[in-house]
């Protein structure tokens, strides 16, 4: 395998990964800009979705059924969250939030640890397609399902917010949520959509990487953390989101291939902490003292 | 007047804090011993994050990672010889309290959300490296040939 054919692999696997962080990136921007929860639950969802398809197709059901049952499942989960567990905080800050998130997040980790076991459970490929060759390195099917579901939900949900009422009205009161109350946009009810949307997007970046990623009670954590250095180098905006996870994909397909496995994980929050301080950094102040 | 109330114990809280510490004296219970030991070094944890979130008002989440770095600081020292372990104990106090300062300078320009995301990075980002290091701290399988705590000639050793 020559050099060249090497980082055209990597590079696929990367933005096969960077694909994945970039839709849990947008289930935290869309929950984030609505309703100003950080939710630490998303990598749950993703993880829910992988699981319970796995569940639900070991007991038999088809896999089509048993995508479409996992899907609605974790949206119901993620709703029932929103219901039971968000809305009923009687002084909200982003601390609390932060704090119900995290632990409603280990609370579902620790069901499913008992419910499911702690093995890893795998899918088949969705395509049954031969790996396909380019310039010497391997595309596998799964890598083209991942890619192309994350295309159509980017661009299905940019048509969302930019084209229909329903996303006008939740662009309206993601800026103020008063204002958008005042107009007779039901703020509650739109909170609620955004966690099962944010539900349902990440249960299907679950299902989606399954196939080529082994799925385990434990994964919730590190894609969230992933998802959540996404959106904010992203600036919580659903381009700035989908372009800040495919360079961290090949960032970390890089640096996974030619320097270490290991300390691939390492790698994206060390970029977030640097990006969140640089950005506290009034680098024009710097320009003034430097020049005078 | 409130806040006044954080620095000082109330009899209730002293009678609870004097009942844990001498339960284990009286009855003579491996589980309770170990138990209690468990609460104390929980105790130990959470005055430091009760002294950030409380009194400094900070939402910091690195605890458990200086939690880490003073376990692992002065096994690694004594495992090597380099210090017996009980002043190992406060060469790692020591050591955690700088590095905590250093990584306190550059992290608490965030406030909010944003702080307890960083420091949330920065546990992981230690956990990364405690595993990845392996022949520094042995890695997943753990840290080995820690002496027993000395102090001249006496040996705290397990009683059982």
């Amino acid at each position: 395998m020559t050099l060249f054919s090497e980082i055209i692999q990597y590079a696929i696997s990367g933005i096969t990964s960077g694909s994945i962080y970039a839709i849990v990136g947008i289930c935290w921007s869309t929950v984030f800009l609505i309703s100003g929860v950080m939710n630490f639950v998303t990598g749950e969802f993703v993880m829910l979705g992988g699981m319970l398809t796995c569940v639900f197709f070991g007991a038999g059901i088809g896999l089509p059924y048993a995508i479409f049952l996992s899907i609605a499942c974790t949206t119901l989960i993620a709703i029932l969250l929103e219901r039971v567990v968000i809305r009923p905080v009687k002084h909200p800050t982003e601390m609390t939030y932060m704090l119900i998130t995290i632990a409603s997040a280990s609370v579902i980790k620790g069901v499913i640890l008992i419910t499911c076991g702690s093995e890893t459970r795998t899918l088949k490929p969705f395509i049954a397609i031969e790996p396909i060759n380019i310039l010497g390195a391997t595309i596998m099917p799964q890598a083209i399902v991942i890619i192309g579901v994350l295309g159509i939900l980017t661009l299905g949900l940019l048509w969302f917010f930019n084209g229909t009422l329903l996303g006008k009205a939740l662009r309206a009161s993601s800026i103020n949520q008063i204002g958008a109350g005042l107009i007779g946009i039901d703020v509650k009810k739109f909170r609620l959509f955004c966690f099962g949307l944010a539900g349902a997007f990440g249960a299907i970046a679950g299902i989606v990487i399954t196939p080529i990623a082994f799925t385990g009670y434990s994964i919730g954590l590190m894609t969230a953390l992933k998802g959540l250095v996404v959106a904010i180098v992203g600036g919580w905006s659903i381009g700035g989101t989908v372009a800040a996870g495919l360079a961290l994909g090949l960032l970390e397909g890089f640096v996974a291939g030619f320097i270490s496995t290991g300390w691939k994980d390492a790698l994206a929050l060390t970029i977030m902490v640097i990006f969140l301080i640089f950005q506290t950094i009034d680098f024009s102040r710097w320009k003034r003292t430097i020049s005078s | 007047m409130k806040n006044n109330y954080k620095f000082k114990i109330n009899f209730f809280q002293l009678i609870f804090i004097t009942v844990i510490i001498v339960l284990p004296t009286i009855i003579k219970s491996n589980y309770i011993v170990s138990v209690m030991l468990l609460v104390a070094i929980y105790g130990i944890l959470s005055i430091g994050m009760g002294l950030l979130l409380g009194q400094a008002g900070l939402f910091s989440l690195a605890h458990p990672t200086w939690f880490g770095l003073g376990a692992y600081i002065p096994g690694i020292l004594s495992a090597r010889g380099i210090i017996s372990p009980l002043p190992g104990i406060f060469v790692a106090a020591a050591i955690v309290a700088f590095i905590a300062f250093i990584v306190g300078i550059s992290v608490l320009r965030l406030r909010g959300p944003y702080l307890a995301c960083a420091t949330f990075a920065i546990i992981l980002i230690a956990q990364v490296a405690a595993a990845q290091l392996t022949d520094l701290t042995g890695g997943p399988e753990g840290l080995v040939g820690i002496p027993a705590l000395s102090l001249g000639k006496f040996v705290f050793k397990k009683s059982h």
